[in-house]
């Protein structure tokens, strides 16, 4: 018998604001206790609380796992994990509850100001965390993190219509800047939403698509077909396909491993090309698809997107350039539909819910009503015109820095 | 249970401090066992404990939640001393009478009593029924077995104290195919909360899914545009909830400018055939319980009645802040979370139409069926698991990737037909909402009939 066990314990404390002022504090203490047994060349998962220890899992796991999965595969021999944290961020991690609630009070009456009669919510959130790994087989490790999450709302009714517009920090500031550059994006671009709904016409239009919109919205469908039960099962629009070009020349993706530094399996992460110049160059390969997928594992077993850290290479253009020279176009920054339908082989289909319509260079408001289709190859493919020199980081932990992207041909109902 | 005694001691001696506070536990057990094409894909089983507390003091909250219950005490002070350090305005909370109740589970069958090796026998056995019925394009096939039961104790600085055991089991059964490199991906849920015996009897729907998927692995795309669309109960169950129910949720509304006149009670949004409502009284189905996570009792609430808006969704504050009846709708995701407006089991209500009536006249329209998701508000989207083109008011070709979309006021107003009683089914679901997802909900709804309609698609 051998197991692998993992816990994850945090505290988060979230200050919520209404109408310009603090309506809920909320203090959350978490624990998330994982352990994967197996034995007999089967396996079993049980999960508790800290208080549920290991020998206490360990138990409920023994009962389970002769009904368990086959498995050919076993953890991870005697490894120490260096405790290769995330760096820390000095302006995140002293964060008292009072310095959260400068923070939002700062930015809420600046935002009375510049945008008057609008009603903001926002929510502020700083959050420590610590993952240990502890393995039979001799494994240990941990890494710890802290991150600071502001979420911010605006919604207001007329007679038969909703203004909603919501916008999150993508990342933890590293320093007062950093929250500066977010709320004034934010005002501005709350400003260009405000203004009557324009009427884009049915069509085909030039899209920029935000990071934001990446992330959620076009990446998620590529990620599915990079998931090992669709390669197993040969469902994924990608099988047989590794060495192939699948992008245009202009698209490389790679994991760069720099701050976690093992995966769900204990093995330690290591640096990757996943796109190179559009080729496809590695299936992301759990310890437990290996031999199934006859490939060596690759350190990406984290459930869902596979990556410890994801990384679009950066082009050269400008966003203001772009839309300086569009005749008409879209900047998508939220669908929240486009990851909803069958989506494995990148065909996108959703509401453009937060969108703003240019036309000739300018923007002009908020897209209203519409809807966008496309397939993910072909925005990434033939129809791809530019990739942004600037970049954002997403995420808190395993963080994508992802460019904002121009694609053509999009098409609009 | 001492962990209850401890938290009546910190109400009895600090509720003086504020003007609310209360504390909630939960125990989860679960287990969850998954098939597939080739044998068993996993198995595992949770047990959770944990508790939270919320204060109110001058309308402000402080609400701490605890994995550690050694924490409760600290927590606690920590809770009271933020809400009174932000409030400072006047705490609304609809009154309630304080219940002191034990509620058990009242099982048909109890899945307690049936062995893991049953359950995995019921699973192979049905994927022997999918193998048997596997067509060629059938690259993949999946079962999943789901089962949680929850123990809440609630207690109140009022005088509640409410035991409450619940169970929700789902099964859920997919088939994917491949055709020229595409691949189409097929499924259904089913779900009880009171019976194992929802998992027996479905053999014709499990082989049916392999059908479905190799047929519409086939079909063409739909071709984009405005259409005449029927849809199917669970697809009109869906819009139900994602446009009008969580735009129904008082706490979305009420504070924002101008909600109450958007969503004023005695507005007309649908014609009068057109009720729907939210109900927390259809035993067996998600969203099924006899007191919320603030200690009301569940009900049935009416939100359009013969057209017309007539009420929404609370909880104990929302309520008193617009002066109406808390309905049992605050629900938390578990004691991580403090409890806000969320749906029970939301439907539509039967219409007078019969089912072939909703296709009469239809030049060229969609029959749309099933659901993969779908998100709402004032602008919606669904997406169907299948379609058939309607041609002459018949039911024609199969067609596929079928995304629904539309304006929830503009589109309440195109309803054109609703079925009757007996087309009424019911789906289970998960519904998301700020971080609080995945909640088990539950709709019901007749056949529906709207002019109009956007679809996505080819």
């Amino acid at each position: 018998m051998e197991y692998l066990s993992t816990l994850l314990e945090s505290e988060s404390m979230l200050l919520e604001y209404q109408k310009g002022a603090l309506k809920n504090v909320s203090v959350k203490n978490s624990s998330n206790r994982v352990l994967r047994c197996i034995q007999d060349g089967k396996v079993a998962v049980v999960a508790g609380e800290k208080e549920s220890s290991v020998d206490h899992l360990l138990k409920l796991a023994l009962e389970l796992v002769p009904f368990g999965e086959s498995v050919d595969y076993q953890f991870p021999t005697a490894q120490i994990y260096n405790s290769k944290s995330p760096p820390p961020i000095p302006f995140v991690e002293n964060l008292k509850r009072k310095d959260l609630d400068e923070i939002a009070t700062h930015y809420l009456s600046i935002a009375k100001k510049r945008l008057p009669g609008l009603n903001i919510d926002l929510s502020i959130e700083k959050s420590n965390s610590s993952l240990d790994l502890q393995g039979s087989t001799g494994l240990k490790g941990g890494y710890a993190s802290s991150t600071l999450n502001i979420s911010v709302q605006v919604m207001e009714f007329k007679e038969s219509e909703i203004f909603e517009w919501n916008q999150t920090l993508p990342s933890p500031p590293h320093a007062q800047r950093d929250l500066e550059c977010f709320f004034e994006d934010l005002y501005e671009e709350i400003e260009a939403a405000r203004t009557p709904s324009t009427s884009l016409g049915q069509g085909e239009y030039p899209f920029i698509f935000t990071p934001e919109i990446l992330q959620g919205g076009l990446l998620p469908s590529f990620f599915l077909a990079l998931s090992p039960t669709l390669l197993e099962n040969k469902t994924s629009p990608l099988v047989n396909r590794l060495g192939e070009k699948i992008f245009a020349d202009e698209i490389s993706f790679e994991e760069q491993a720099a701050e976690i530094p093992f995966d769900g399996d204990g093995l330690p992460t290591t640096a990757k090309t996943i796109i190179n110049q559009g080729v496809l160059e590695l299936f992301p390969i759990p310890l437990e698809y290996s031999k199934r997928l006859k490939s060596n594992p690759t350190a990406n077993s984290f459930g869902g997107f596979p990556f410890s850290d994801f990384h679009f290479k950066k082009g050269s253009g400008e966003l203001k350039k772009w839309i300086r020279s569009m005749s008409e176009g879209v900047i998508l920054c939220t669908s929240y539909n486009l990851t909803q339908g069958n989506i494995a082989n990148g065909n996108l289909s959703g509401i453009i819910s937060l969108g703003l319509h240019i036309k000739d260079g300018k923007i002009q408001g908020r897209v209203k009503d519409r809807t966008c289709t496309l397939n993910l190859y072909e925005a990434l493919g033939k129809n791809l015109h530019d990739i942004s020199k600037r970049t954002q980081v997403l995420g808190h932990g395993r963080v994508m820095n992802l460019p904002w992207v121009l694609s053509h041909g999009i098409e609009v109902s | 249970m001492k962990i209850l005694q401890q938290a009546q001691d910190l109400i009895s001696s600090h509720s003086g401090q504020v003007d609310y506070l209360e504390f909630r536990f939960e125990n989860r057990t679960g287990l969850n066992i998954s098939v597939y094409e080739k044998g068993i894909q996993g198995i595992s089983s949770s047990d959770r404990v944990g508790g939270c507390v919320r204060a109110c003091y001058r309308g402000g909250w402080g609400f701490a939640s605890f994995s550690d219950l050694s924490r409760m005490k600290d927590l606690t002070l920590e809770a009271i001393e933020a809400a009174r350090l932000i409030g400072h305005d006047k705490t609304f909370l609809a009154e309630v009478k304080p219940i002191v109740d034990q509620v058990g589970l009242d099982l048909k069958e109890d899945p307690r009593k049936i062995s893991i090796d049953h359950k995995l026998e019921i699973l192979q056995n049905y994927r022997n029924l999918m193998l048997s019925r596997k067509p060629e394009v059938v690259q993949a096939i999946g079962l999943s077995y789901k089962e949680e039961f929850i123990t809440k104790h609630f207690l109140n600085s009022e005088g509640s104290l409410i035991s409450q055991e619940l169970l929700e089991m789902g099964l859920s059964y997919d088939a994917r195919a491949v055709v020229d490199g595409e691949q189409t991906f097929m499924f259904d849920v089913k779900g009880s909360t009171n019976d194992f015996g929802f998992i027996r009897g479905l053999d014709s729907q499990v082989q049916d899914i392999c059908d479905y998927v190799a047929l519409y692995a086939r079909a063409p795309k739909v071709r984009g545009g405005n259409y005449t669309v029927v849809l199917d109960p669970a697809l009109a169950g869906v819009f139900a909830h994602e446009s009008f129910g969580h735009t129904s949720e008082a706490d979305l509304f009420a504070e924002k400018p101008g909600g109450l006149d958007t969503l004023r009670i005695g507005k007309r949004f649908g014609t009068e055939e057109l009720n729907i409502y939210d109900t927390g009284l259809i035993p067996g189905r998600s969203g099924d319980f006899l007191y919320d996570d603030e200690g009301v009792q569940a009900s049935h609430t009416d939100l359009i009645k013969d057209g017309i808006l007539v009420g929404r969704m609370h909880n104990r504050e929302t309520a008193a802040r617009l002066g109406e009846a808390p309905t049992g709708n605050a629900r938390a995701l578990n004691y991580h979370f403090p409890p806000i407006v969320r749906m029970r089991n939301t439907c539509i209500g039967a219409g007078n139409h019969v089912v072939e009536d909703l296709f009469e006249g239809i030049e060229e329209g969609v029959y749309a069926l099933g659901c993969y998701g779908g998100s709402g508000g004032e602008q919606f989207s669904f997406s169907a698991l299948r379609g058939y083109m309607i041609r002459k008011g018949k039911i024609c070709e199969p067609v596929k990737d079928l995304s629904l979309m539309g304006n929830l006021f503009e589109t309440l107003e195109k309803i054109e037909g609703i079925g009757p009683t007996d087309d009424l089914e019911m789906l289970s679901g998960m519904c998301g909402k700020h971080a609080q997802f995945p909640l088990a909900v539950s709709m019901r709804s007749p056949h529906i009939r709207i002019r109009d309609l956007t679809i996505g698609g080819a």
